[in-house]
């Protein structure tokens, strides 16, 4: 679906389209995510563009309404277990911004089998390191599972060592290990999430990529791909159940 | 037990029924309030409850 949105560019040469429509439909939009995860990153690619919308963004914008026409029988399940373990997966897109290169974050929570949050968000800095983007979203994916620890505990729900899956067997190294290399020196600030390592209040997992459901908020997945990761997610249309 | 007020849309569920009974006639007999049974509608999600699951779709 959003194969095409990927890599979209400022398309400075383009035919300007009405700016006060396109920001409505993009704030229609983002009101949507809230309870449609599979569109979440194309619409953050998207609104990047509020400021000089072109006809190409139009375009986009008006697949991604066709997409929903078309899946608006689909749903978040929810089912009932045992298991209320809080789980983080998160992801970066290396470059994904094509106009000033910052990369794409992205992640998503569960609370036992049940998708319970996700956000896609383009990195603030310019990276380095394919590992340091990954060690800045690893950080901000962190700092959410501990505030939705917090949350939990106030329900009486106790969380024992939350695990956060990534697939950059680098990044993993990074958190465990309190040596500066030369290469990473320019990571300062992100080390937030090596400290809640070493407090054990978070543990890094290695996941294949193929597995690493916050892929979907990160990139453009191919077809077969991303309804695989959407069934995972808990996203189903409503005759499935 | 717990409780989601959200303007004027509340909902309300809880493991002991002795509970939720206790609340829903202290919040009628404090407000004019009418139960309106089963969550199936809540800030413009639809939400469908079974035996084990629980489906929202906007």
């Amino acid at each position: 679906m959003d194969n095409a949105s990927h890599k979209r560019s400022k398309d400075e040469n383009g035919v300007v389209v009405d700016q006060s429509m396109y920001i409505s439909m993009i704030g229609s939009l983002l009101y949507l995510t809230v309870s449609r995860p599979d569109i979440t990153f194309a619409v953050g690619v998207c609104a990047r563009y509020q400021d000089e919308p072109k006809m190409s963004h139009l375009t986009q914008v008006k697949r991604i309404l066709k997409y929903i026409n078309d899946t608006s029988d689909y749903g978040n399940l929810y089912s009932h277990s045992k298991n209320s373990k809080l789980i983080g997966y998160c992801d970066a897109d290396w470059g994904g911004s094509a106009d000033d290169k910052k990369n794409i974050s992205g992640g998503c929570f569960f609370l036992g089998n049940n998708l319970v949050s996700w956000f896609s968000k383009k990195q603030n800095f310019v990276s380095l390191l394919t590992a340091e983007a990954e060690y800045i979203a690893d950080g901000s994916t962190c700092s959410e599972l501990v505030w939705m620890k917090q949350m939990l505990e106030e329900y009486d729900v106790k969380q024992g060592v939350l695990t956060l899956y990534c697939d950059n067997l680098s990044v993993i190294n990074i958190s465990k290990n309190p040596i500066q290399h030369r290469r990473t020196k320019n990571i300062d600030i992100h080390h937030f999430i090596r400290d809640l390592v070493e407090e054990k209040v978070v543990t890094l997992e290695h996941v294949a990529t193929e597995e690493q459901l916050a892929d979907i908020f990160t990139k453009a997945l191919d077809v077969k791909q991303f309804e695989k990761l959407k069934s995972k997610l808990g996203i189903f249309l409503h005759e499935e159940l | 037990m717990t409780a989601h007020i959200y303007v004027d849309d509340i909902v309300f569920g809880g493991m002991s029924n002795q509970m939720v009974q206790h609340f829903f006639h202290q919040m009628q007999s404090e407000f004019e309030m009418s139960l309106v049974g089963e969550l199936t509608y809540f800030l413009g999600l639809k939400v469908k409850q079974m035996e084990d699951t629980i489906y929202i779709l906007e």
